[in-house]
């Protein structure tokens, strides 16, 4: 799976600065492979969620199991057709005014739980926010998102998020969030650059059974 | 329906896809190790008599410069 940090774009920087070292462009080869388009939120989405996951896991072992997250997601279903509703969220957030902020707000701690806000994120299983970012669901995690970050213009992290265009620009921006890099353009250019390479590998896989 | 995909061999006997030929002040190639997606290399596409060369690049800027292109024609 693929993972991505600083070291990597080090390592992309060593081994693309070499005076001197010529290859003879003429000698690359063709090949024809299956076009397939739909792998690079299934593949590069696994692994960056993957790596964030990884993190925040040492930082919800109090989790409590009793949350139902699918309930939580139903709950702002509803609320979507009535923005005026108040429900009860759980044992400890007591009643909540939900709102599409709200749930801006967790899903944009899930990639960043040092914010005020890890006392809510907390109560939610980290697989359980894995399992409802999906492109599925896209439209709602970008608008979400996109008025949590109008809601804090201070927030540098979170203003990562706004204008989020597609599911890839989701992941993009996220990941800079998590490796607490959100004005890095080297790390989102590189990061982008592994979305094209993670397509063109699940490709070559196919036809070589090769790939990370 | 297929798609055509081009890769090289570098220096160090892996062959790498190529993603993408873009052209600012130089022509840069992009390219990824087909047994790692995020291994990534950048090279310089020149001409030496009239045979198409991949160059190291020069310099860390050379090498900022190529990434801003990427950055820029990507997004």
């Amino acid at each position: 799976m693929t993972n991505i940090n600083d070291d990597q774009i080090n390592r992309m920087r060593r081994k693309s600065v070499k005076p001197g070292v010529h290859i003879v462009f003429s000698n690359r080869k063709k090949i024809v492979v299956r076009f397939k388009t739909f792998l690079i939120a299934s593949a590069l989405a696994t692994g960056i969620m993957a790596g964030g996951a990884n993190g925040l896991a040492n930082m919800i072992e109090n989790v409590k199991d009793n949350w139902d997250f699918n309930s939580y997601v139903q709950q702002f279903d509803d609320v979507i057709s009535d923005e005026n509703a108040i429900y009860r969220t759980g044992d400890q957030l007591q009643y909540h005014a939900y709102s599409e902020n709200f749930i801006g707000q967790e899903i944009a701690m899930s990639a960043n739980p040092e914010l005020e806000m890890y006392n809510v994120y907390s109560r939610i299983k980290n697989d359980e926010i894995e399992g409802y970012l999906k492109e599925e669901n896209l439209d709602r995690i970008i608008r979400s998102v996109s008025i949590y970050a109008n809601s804090d213009p201070e927030n540098e992290k979170i203003q990562c998020f706004a204008g989020c265009k597609s599911w890839d620009d989701f992941l993009i921006k996220q990941k800079c969030v998590i490796d607490g890099e959100p004005s890095s353009e080297m790390y989102e250019t590189y990061i982008r650059m592994v979305v094209d390479a993670a397509l063109k590998e699940q490709e070559l896989e196919e036809k070589f059974g090769v790939g990370a | 329906m297929s798609k055509e995909l081009e890769y090289v061999e570098l220096e160090d006997k892996e062959n790498y896809v190529i993603l993408k030929i873009l052209e600012g002040t130089n022509k840069y190639v992009y390219l990824a190790n087909i047994k790692d997606a995020s291994d990534l290399v950048i090279r310089k596409l020149i001409v030496i008599d009239e045979q198409e060369i991949l160059a190291g690049l020069d310099t860390d800027q050379e090498f900022n410069e190529a990434m801003e292109l990427f950055k820029k024609n990507a997004i």
